[in-house]
């Protein structure tokens, strides 16, 4: 049995009283698509903001292939391998859509001043590589002919793709997508999933929250239900349909009328 | 790559030809203070115009590295060089410093925050110690290698060789990865974290960097005018820097100095319309920044990119067609 690559023990985390995760223990295998769902306010982008560390104070400790990551600042994380994209998308609209993606490649290029500024022929093998390897990343998500094109002329399915293209870049182990299929189109739709399979061909584990149910059911190999910020079912999609727990949760407790 | 020297190049033979044209000393003078201004506002570009972080302490910036050297030179009999190094170093520590806890403040409060720095720095240069409200005076000219700069040609040069220099530099960091982080940081820095981006760091780097140019200019500034006095230094120089970004066009490294041209020059134009000054200044201003949002040269580049993009457009109708069958035995092959 390998080693989970990502694990969280006891995930608590309060916005003033407000009690957002309780408790709240997972443990992820590595090559899996593990995905998290729950009703509104449930708790999940405040996990994605945890673990990515976009939040630092909070209870509880996250591992990162057995090794803790919790409460260290964002870069620290995405410089570790965990890579995320946001529920309401959030590019760099100053920078062009080849750009968007070249910044993903930040962590694993370190840039250095001494290096942009005096080493112009390795600054410039530099800018290429990463070049080459942002137009790599767009192709995978087939958004290549657009490399140009600034970001805000693309349609929101076309942004929803630029972003996963941009996680991609930091050639993370682990991806979190924060509702990646929300207000794509059918077609779209079909597309993300083939990108989604092709990801985990490639042995980056996933972790998705997404709020379309067949979407969700279709491609996860584990799920985990979070209720009011606690943990309150998990297992394959087909324990997950049938669990009493998470229908009631989802549709309300059965009515006994007359 | 080679498209990627024109610009630079055509500056750098206008900066040489410049004093030979204009032989006229107090043109020559006007441009030496618009290459001082200059060099601050190339560093204060990175901060503001990429970075996105305002900073209204840059006044205070370019008064320690002014008064260090006048200090180090007159007080102490340093060489030039050495004191201008030597302030450059002090005004960076200094930066790092401040900017640790000021850099993690966000919009207007960083302003304000910055502003405070400036004040401290404005009274203790005020006090007795440093010469109070008159300055240095009789500060020896700057000597480099045994040449000494007496002549307010050997200045200009020496004063836009160094700008020309920072622009170079700066251009370079600009348009590699680094240029790139500093601009995501600027739109969005949560994001940016999360793509591995150091953002205390980024911003912290870009903020030593521009004080180490506002230091230059203090120094060059102190040995150019021979006298230095506090009110050179008040918070009108950040808000001048602020106007000068802003005028030429922020994020585009050359604009600044546009905009420092424009600020120095623009009320000699004026002549006897002078009591008018202010008025007509302010007016153009405003004119400038609500039908050119981008400044002079945002509005320029976006006039050129626009002309380009129709003539590409128009090139472009023709070859659509091919394009639409390319795709179509795509589709087909599969």
């Amino acid at each position: 049995m390998d080693h989970p690559i990502l694990t969280g023990l006891r995930v608590c985390k309060n916005f003033g009283g407000l009690q957002a995760l309780l408790n709240v223990d997972f443990e992820i295998r590595p090559g899996s698509i593990f995905a998290v769902i729950g009703p509104n306010g449930a708790g999940k982008t405040t996990l994605f903001n945890l673990i990515s560390g976009v939040y630092q104070d909070y209870m509880g400790e996250i591992c990162f292939n057995s090794e803790p990551v919790s409460h260290r600042p964002a870069h620290f994380i995405a410089n570790k391998g965990i890579s995320r994209t946001f529920q309401n998308v959030r590019l760099f609209k100053n920078l062009s859509v080849l750009e968007n993606v070249m910044v993903g490649c930040h962590g694993w290029v370190s840039p250095k001043y001494s290096r942009s500024i005096f080493g112009i022929r390795s600054a410039a093998k530099e800018e290429q590589v990463i070049r080459d390897w942002g137009r790599e990343m767009l192709g995978f998500v087939g958004i290549d002919h657009k490399v140009d094109r600034e970001v805000e002329s693309l349609s929101l399915g076309d942004q929803k793709l630029l972003e996963i293209a941009r996680a991609l870049a930091a050639r993370p182990k682990l991806l979190l997508l924060d509702e990646p299929a929300a207000g794509l189109n059918d077609f779209d739709m079909g597309k993300l999933k083939e990108i989604i399979f092709g990801i985990k061909e490639q042995n980056i584990t996933q972790m998705i929250v997404e709020h379309n149910m067949n979407f969700i059911m279709s491609i996860s190999d584990r799920i985990m239900v979070l209720n009011f910020g606690m943990k309150i079912a998990e297992g394959t999609p087909k324990e997950i349909v049938c669990n009493e727990k998470v229908i009631e949760a989802y549709l309300g407790k059965e009515q006994k009328f007359a | 790559m080679r498209s990627n020297l024109i610009i630079p190049g055509l500056l750098g033979i206008l900066i040489f030809l410049f004093p030979i044209v204009f032989p006229k000393s107090y043109w020559i003078t006007i441009f030496i203070y618009v290459g001082i201004y200059g060099l601050i506002v190339v560093g204060y570009d990175l901060l503001l115009g990429y970075c996105g972080q305002i900073s209204l302490g840059h006044n205070a910036l370019f008064a320690i590295g002014a008064y260090a050297t006048a200090i180090a030179t007159k007080w102490f009999g340093w060489p030039p060089l050495a004191a201008m190094g030597c302030g450059v170093c002090l005004t960076c520590l200094i930066a790092f410093l401040v900017g640790i806890p000021t850099l993690r403040l966000k919009g207007y409060y960083l302003a304000i925050a910055t502003m405070g720095f400036a004040f401290i720095v404005e009274s203790l240069v005020r006090s007795t110690y440093f010469g109070g409200s008159s300055g240095v005076t009789n500060i020896p000219p700057f000597k480099l290698f045994g040449f000494v700069f007496d002549s307010d040609r050997s200045y200009y040069y020496l004063v836009w060789g160094l700008v020309f220099l920072s622009i170079l530099v700066c251009l370079r960091i600009c348009k590699t990865a680094l240029g790139r982080g500093m601009k995501a940081v600027h739109t969005d820095e949560e994001a940016a974290g999360c793509m591995g981006i150091d953002v205390a760091r980024i911003k912290l780097q870009a903020f030593v960097l521009s004080a180490a140019l506002a230091a230059i200019a203090g120094s060059l500034y102190a040995h150019y005018g021979a006298t230095i006095a506090p009110g050179s230094f008040n918070i009108m120089v950040s808000v001048k820097l602020l106007l000068m970004l802003y005028l030429g066009g922020a994020g585009t490294i050359y604009g600044g100095i546009l905009g420092a041209f424009i600020l120095f020059a623009l009320p000699e134009f004026l002549g006897h319309l002078e009591r008018l000054e202010m008025a007509l200044e302010g007016f153009v201003f405003m004119l400038i920044l609500i039908f050119v949002p981008g400044g002079l040269l945002g509005g320029l580049t976006r006039l050129l990119k626009l002309t380009k993009g129709h003539f590409l457009r128009n090139k472009h109708d023709t070859s659509e067609g091919f394009g639409g069958v390319n795709i179509g035995l795509k589709i087909g092959d599969r």
